[in-house]
């Protein structure tokens, strides 16, 4: 049901730190690659698409991440954020993407300085929620598979489903469903703290 | 501030269902920093329920992208060794074997070689007046998946795209100017300094 559990991370480098994947990846280690990838696949896969770019060039910007990704691994074992330094170049292809888009279409510049889907150095918010989604993905993938299976329907199912359907999925007592519930609301709030979550 | 926090589960109702908030658990909600916290990672999340599956790339994408670390990078991008595609073959000036027919005009065909490498393009010019290259790289080591292809033009700056797992590559939408190719192989470019139009 949650795939963001069975597939988030690859075997032994799931709960590796970005530097050890990172020197990993340097010795040659395709598996420690393909769980970098994977770790931060929906963080570069969305970016394109919050500048409102099409599903075909998203695919493009992606491989293009990561491209840059892998030749610049050696500098990046020093980067204190590779999260950071991912949205950083993301955000920067998705900006001179549409600016060149733009100027083949002859298009009006826009409006507003402050538009920040055409602007190299985007709106701290934008920023901001970038790394808020991308922490939540983190933590969810850092919690125990009920926890995952109980906020996965709580929070990104529609509709809702009910607490006595999800105790059925569960194989839970409709009863024990609000104490789970809180268990891991607490549980994901406390890794979020811990990551440095900020509003 | 009044005690005590607010409960998860009226935390998580009050971001996923937008119930309301009692006026003394709103008059805490207001002073207590930590229950803002929860109360903001809970709206982000809910929030993220409309898009999220959205951001999960095709697999052929995810695969090619894992597919670039498929060899260790041993060499630095830039100072990869840059070899020179030499073009062996013109369908606009070679002539066609026995048997073949003369070729649609809107479309050119050229074949560069270098070292093992092999470097096939297809040229087709739209009604629009718009090019289109597709390409493909072979080398008799290995397929070369998930490698950078990049267009150079002196105006337009550079385009760029990846390799599919048969080594095939596309631009469209292209004007008719100068262009230059390279093929980023990691340990070495495969460089086309002057591609030739129409």
């Amino acid at each position: 049901m949650n795939r963001e559990a069975t597939i988030e991370d690859l075997g032994r480098f799931s709960g590796k730190s970005d530097q050890d994947v990172i020197n990993a990846c340097l010795e040659g280690n395709g598996e420690a690659w393909e769980a970098l990838v994977r770790r931060y696949r929906k963080l570069v896969y969305s970016i394109p698409f919050k500048f409102g770019i099409g599903r075909e060039d998203a695919m493009e910007l992606f491989q293009s991440v990561w491209l840059d990704c892998f030749q610049e691994l050696r500098a990046l074992r020093k980067t204190d954020s590779l999260r950071a330094w991912l949205i950083r170049i993301a955000v920067r292809k998705c900006y001179r993407f549409k600016d060149t888009l733009r100027r083949r279409m002859e298009l009006p510049l826009p409006d507003s300085a402050e538009d920040s889907a055409l602007t190299e150095n985007p709106s701290p918010e934008l920023i901001q929620r970038l790394h808020q989604e991308q922490l939540i993905r983190t933590v969810m993938a850092k919690l125990g598979r009920r926890c995952q299976q109980v906020l996965q329907a709580l929070f990104f199912e529609d509709p809702l489903p009910s607490y006595a359907a999800l105790a059925f999925r569960l194989g839970l007592s409709e009863n024990s469903i609000g104490f789970t519930r809180d268990r891991c609301l607490d549980r994901m709030g406390k890794l979020l703290e811990q990551l440095g979550y900020e509003n | 501030m009044p005690e005590p926090h607010i409960a998860p589960a009226t935390l998580f109702e009050f971001a996923r269902l937008q119930s309301g908030l009692d006026t003394d658990k709103q008059a805490h909600l207001d002073a207590c920093p930590e229950c803002q916290k929860k109360l903001g990672w809970m709206r982000t999340m809910d929030s993220m329920r409309r898009n999220e599956p959205d951001y999960e790339p095709p697999g052929g994408v995810l695969k090619r992208a894992i597919s670039i670390g498929s060899t260790p990078p041993t060499t630095a991008h830039s100072s990869a060794g840059r070899i020179i595609a030499d073009l062996v073959y013109d369908s606009f000036s070679d002539p066609h074997p026995a048997g073949v027919r003369q070729e649609d005009l809107a479309s050119r065909h050229l074949t560069f070689k270098a070292d093992d490498l092999e470097l096939k393009l297809q040229l087709t010019v739209s009604g629009e007046g718009r090019l289109l290259v597709v390409g493909q790289v072979v080398s008799e080591n290995a397929i070369p998946a998930g490698v950078e292809v990049i267009l150079d033009a002196e105006e337009e700056g550079a385009r760029r795209t990846v390799t599919n797992e048969w080594g095939e590559f596309l631009f469209d939408d292209l004007s008719r100017a100068g262009y230059s190719l390279r093929v980023n192989l990691r340990e070495r470019i495969l460089f086309v300094p002057n591609l030739p139009l129409f």
